[in-house]
């Protein structure tokens, strides 16, 4: 759509350049030919007259061509349907909850940006996700400075480039899945803060190397633990990319405030513990690493990505390892591809530090320590593996279609990525994704 | 009496009402597209050029000439800035340049550069939509790289690589 719109205007600027041409030669040519004495004095005036006529219509070519250039509008949508077999637990970064579900991985983004001149530009980025009762939200909102060639400095809003795909991951027409991989991505969710970041990209022989810092705040809402907010996010990542390879190591630290933590029980008499009784957790500054290594291939047919990440929490949130190893082939329009996906958690029994209170009396209960702490490890631990069978299908240049069947199973008694107020009662989950997927 | 028309008349008649060759009959589009041939014999109608101005005198390797065209270096070895120019998308000229000389279906190349669009990293070449344009603005500006039909190759600007089918 984007590109018909530059067409008509590219149309009308050819207009504006084709008009001006006659009203523009009209009046010298006609004082030429009464001015001129001889036939070859009003030659050297007409060829005169038409190269200043050539070099103002090129000035005014530029001028348009400037304006068209400085201001641009993009946009990219997302039109998902998914539908899982358990209904009785959401996925917890998408929130796939149930039978077929249109607003889940649904999303639209338009993205302004204004460019005064070659060296600053000005973005904001506003998406608005089906999952979230589609508000709008500003993803990005910051201005760019480029003093010299390869470094760009950013005030404002952004996104971390936690991973590889990170920062566009919501870009769904330019992510082979539906869905990425939640054991990796749905870890850390989304990724946006305020602050500052550097990109410095060198290139050499046949590699381009680009060096990411960032350094910002953010505040936002998880399901476990409320509004949460992020301090003194400092991500560096260092990205190297040939024409068929990408390399990428990154590391992220972050502090965070969460708030007190109180989860509501079930009944479970074997421990004394009623119905309401609440596991508490008391909150705090935590803070919180990442550290993740990936790499693609890519030859425009044969594709092979992976990304591993550690993520390791102070306190009583789990740490997780997560890892994806992807691969697909293209013929012709049509891209199968399969993913493998898996999550650990790294400290199952650190959870000691978990209290049971009574809803009835308001104490602790007198439980040992490594009870309220397998109790926690119900809450806290995340396992779970993925297996992906998806593929995609070039519809036009720039709208695809993308069917994906998951087969989520091996939560060795946790609950997995899921929300539930238990784990899964059968070891397996099967989700069901289509989209369709464009730019504009 | 009217004159009875020539093949050659008619097809110049063609030419001229811009027709094109499946608009005639066929033994006149057979004997058209035989002397079109023979007029392009010199190198293939299919060919492109990669073109520079001819005061840009840098050797451009292929590596080098991807990355501009794919948004990741907007220089040329010396330093001085490299604007590429493309086709319009839906040119024959341009999906051969994308398919042949990029590697990528038409798909992917979009897909390339909206991850560059919606991370701020960069836009896709401003459109020409005839190889007029393209040797015109190359002539005004030695910091343009582009690319037209080998046939419509002039002295104006230098050809700096041929993708061929």
């Amino acid at each position: 759509m984007l590109r018909e719109i530059l067409r008509q205007r590219q149309g009308r600027r050819l207009l504006i350049v084709a008009t001006l041409i006659p009203i523009l030669t009209a009046t010298p040519v006609v004082a030429v030919s009464a001015d001129s004495a001889t036939d070859s004095t009003s030659t050297v005036s007409q060829n005169r007259s038409l190269k200043q006529l050539e070099q103002r219509i090129r000035t005014l070519e530029k001028k348009l061509v400037k304006r068209e250039k400085s201001f641009r509008v993009n946009g990219f949508i997302s039109a998902a349907l998914s539908s899982s077999d358990n209904e009785a637990i959401t996925e917890s970064w998408g929130g796939i909850t149930k039978k077929n579900d249109f607003a889940a991985l649904s999303n639209i983004g338009i993205q302004l940006s204004f460019s005064p001149n070659p060296h600053s530009e000005i973005i904001a980025q506003l998406v608005s996700r089906g999952e979230e009762e589609w508000d709008m939200e500003a993803e990005w909102a910051y201005i760019s400075l480029r003093p010299t060639a390869g470094l760009t400095l950013r005030f404002g809003r952004q996104k971390a480039p936690l991973y590889l795909l990170s920062e566009y991951i919501e870009v769904g027409f330019a992510n082979p899945w539906v869905y990425a991989p939640d054991e990796v991505y749905g870890i850390t969710g989304d990724s946006t803060y305020d602050g500052i970041s550097m990109l410095y990209t060198v290139p050499t022989l046949n590699w381009d190397t680009t060096l990411q810092v960032m350094w910002g705040n953010n505040t936002f809402v998880t399901a476990i633990a409320g509004e949460t907010s992020l301090e003194d996010m400092v991500s560096m990542s260092i990205t190297t990319r040939s024409e068929t390879i990408t390399g990428r190591l990154g590391y992220t630290s972050v502090k965070t405030n969460i708030n007190d933590l109180s989860i509501p029980l079930p009944s479970i008499p074997s421990f004394g513990i009623s119905a309401g009784d609440t596991l508490n957790f008391s909150g705090g500054a935590i803070d919180i690493t990442y550290a993740v290594a990936g790499f693609i291939y890519d030859n425009s047919h044969l594709v092979v990505m992976s990304e591993y990440s550690q993520l390791e929490v102070e306190g009583w949130f789990g740490d997780v390892t997560g890892v994806y190893l992807m691969t697909g082939y293209q013929f012709g329009k049509l891209m199968p591809h399969f993913t493998i996906s898996n999550m650990e958690n790294q400290d199952p029994g650190a959870r000691d530090v978990g209290v049971i209170i009574s809803a009835s009396t308001g104490n602790a209960l007198p439980l040992p320590g490594a009870v309220g702490g397998s109790i926690a490890d119900a809450f806290m631990v995340q396992n779970q593996t993925t297996y992906t069978l998806g593929i995609r299908y070039e519809l036009l240049p720039s709208v695809s279609l993308k069917a994906e069947l998951s087969h989520i199973t091996d939560f060795d008694g946790s609950g997995g990525q899921f929300i539930a107020s238990a784990p899964p009662t059968e070891d397996e989950v099967n989700i069901l994704k289509f989209s369709i997927d464009s730019v504009f | 009496m009217k004159n009875k028309p020539t093949i050659m008349t008619s097809i110049q008649t063609a030419i001229a009402k811009g027709l094109k060759p499946s608009s005639l009959p066929q033994s006149r589009a057979v004997l058209l597209t035989s002397l079109l041939l023979l007029v392009s014999s010199a190198h293939s109608n299919a060919d492109i050029s990669i073109i520079v101005s001819t005061d840009n005198t840098h050797a451009l390797n292929i590596t080098e000439i991807k990355r501009i065209f794919l948004g990741k270096w907007q220089q040329f070895p010396d330093g001085s800035i490299a604007i590429p120019f493309v086709r319009e998308d839906n040119s024959k000229e341009a999906k051969q340049f994308i398919r042949l000389f990029l590697n990528k279906t038409s798909q992917q190349y979009n897909a390339h550069w909206a991850r560059l669009i919606f991370t701020g990293k960069g836009y896709p070449p401003e459109e020409a939509f005839s190889d007029n344009e393209i040797v015109d603005r190359i002539i005004s500006d030695p910091s343009i790289i582009s690319y037209i039909r080998s046939s419509s190759l002039t002295s104006d600007v230098r050809e700096v690589f041929r993708i061929t089918e």
